[in-house]
């Protein structure tokens, strides 16, 4: 009877395992076979990432805000950002002018992804997708209202392109 | 009792065995995936992956250019995600409003194909427009047609509100029934037909000593003058400026002056216009002279009349 009871409770336990085991096809494992289906021939993902240099992440937001509201911005976003062209139409029609856009801090940045990627001249690119969490102020003039100052904190994710060889 | 529990006991085992053991193979198999770290994830999207089989990076320009040597880097926004307050590159606002010549356009721009082209026409319909939208000119009609194929059927053309009327013209103004005798007994003694336009609509006085603010004058000329009782003379005093004159003016020159804006002693509608401050009055009038009067003659010595009637000021643009 003894005997009986102890198999039965080992193959419960078995049980318990498989149901655990016989979940996971629903979810898609990441495979190393499946990313580097998707990249580029000959480019390879960082792991562990390299740091960027400091002054790369303060350069970064520093840049940003400089070109914010001028020409120069649109050079700045991303051709994979979602709706470019209405985010420059929309800073070119409805900004003020004269809108300034300052860094009041830089909260944290952490590199979400990193790769290596060959160029076109036989070089290398290391491009790091950075979140960046930086707080800002813009700062312009209303006709109606005066001067206007409206701080954010906001998320940005940013491309980060550098030329190593 | 225990030989039945015994049975059920081996029964449930049997169908545990049987349903278990094929899952524990097919598990074993799908063990060999290795769960991988956030940071392998795949970082290129199809797009950007054209991108650099077409060479078509601005980094890969700017390396060609010479702008990017190793040790340089270029940085770009991929997406942002507001946490709190004012989110510097926001793109909401989807729907375009604006009201140009009497007509409102309305469109959603996130479907405009192309916001730079649409915004040039835009300019062609707003420089061909004089007050309202005329769709009866073939190039705005064309523009119109461009606008609603580029608004991808977003574009909504609605009259605007209408622009309130101009304002009447200033109701003309009549020196008669009353005529203005001007005694000619000396020239000190000479009056002259005083015309204000300071509140509309002006007002006429007579008077003989020139008045310090802007007004107009009709005078007649003294009768040793050459054309007495042929011509008025008409001006403007300082403070008012006549910068153009029209029907009905000729230029004295003669032994009372050169240069002297007048108009026949009997004419109408005579037409000119003054600069008044910084507004511009086109100012009509007409006038007839009661002529010279025969006995006594005496250069200083002989009265004569001037009616000026219907005059009118219209404020010009």
């Amino acid at each position: 009877m003894k005997k009986i009871i102890i198999i039965t409770g080992i193959f419960m336990f078995i049980a318990l395992e498989v149901t655990a085991q016989e979940l996971r096809p629903f979810n898609p494992i990441r495979t190393q076979a499946s990313i580097t289906g998707t990249l580029l021939p000959g480019a390879q993902v960082v792991e562990p990432t390299k740091p960027l240099p400091d002054k790369v992440i303060s350069s970064s937001a520093d840049t940003i805000a400089s070109s914010w509201n001028t020409l120069d911005f649109q050079k700045m976003v991303s051709d994979r950002f979602y709706n470019r062209s209405r985010l420059i139409d929309a800073m070119n029609t409805e900004t003020a002018k004269d809108a300034k856009l300052k860094v009041l801090n830089t909260h944290s940045a952490n590199i979400i992804s990193q790769a290596i990627v060959p160029d076109s001249d036989g070089g290398k690119l290391r491009v790091s997708t950075v979140s960046i969490v930086m707080e800002t102020r813009a700062e312009f003039n209303d006709p109606k209202q005066g001067f206007i100052s409206a701080p954010g904190t906001n998320e940005m994710l940013i491309e980060v392109v550098e030329k190593i060889e | 009792m225990g030989k039945q529990m015994i049975r059920i006991l081996t029964t449930l085992n049997l169908l545990l065995f049987f349903l278990i053991v094929p899952l524990v193979l097919i598990s074993a198999q799908l063990g060999v995936d290795t769960p991988l770290s956030r940071d392998t994830q795949p970082v290129f999207s199809e797009e950007m992956k054209k991108q650099l089989e077409g060479r078509e990076r601005p980094t890969q320009q700017m390396i060609k250019e010479g702008k990017l040597s190793p040790g340089t880097w270029t940085v770009k926004i991929i997406d942002n995600k507001v946490i709190q307050g004012h989110n510097p590159v926001n793109t909401a606002q989807p729907l375009y409003n604006f009201t140009m010549n009497g007509v409102t356009y309305t469109f959603d721009r996130t479907q405009v194909s192309d916001p730079a082209l649409m915004l040039k026409t835009i300019v062609i319909i707003q420089t061909k427009g004089t007050g309202a939208l005329n769709l009866n000119d073939p190039e705005t009609k064309e523009a119109v047609k461009q606008l609603e194929k580029m608004s991808n059927g977003t574009l909504h053309i609605t009259p605007g509100p209408t622009p309130p009327p101009p304002p009447p013209p200033a109701p003309g103004i009549n020196c008669v029934p009353s005529s203005f005798v001007l005694n000619m007994t000396s020239m000190a003694d000479m009056g002259v037909v005083f015309i204000d336009p300071n509140s509309l609509p002006a007002t006429c006085t007579v008077g003989k000593t020139v008045p310090s603010t802007p007004y107009l004058y009709i005078q007649n000329p003294h009768t040793s003058c050459d054309d007495a009782g042929m011509l008025v003379f008409a001006g403007a005093i300082p403070g008012s400026t006549i910068i153009s004159t029209g029907t009905g003016f000729t230029t004295y020159n003669g032994k009372c002056g050169a240069g002297v804006r007048a108009v026949n002693a009997s004419s109408i509608d005579n037409e000119f216009t003054v600069q008044i401050g910084s507004k511009k009055y086109k100012v009509k009038f007409s006038v007839s002279n009661g002529g010279l009067q025969s006995i006594p003659y005496k250069h200083s010595g002989r009265f004569n009349s001037i009616t000026v009637y219907n005059v009118s000021f219209t404020e010009q643009p």
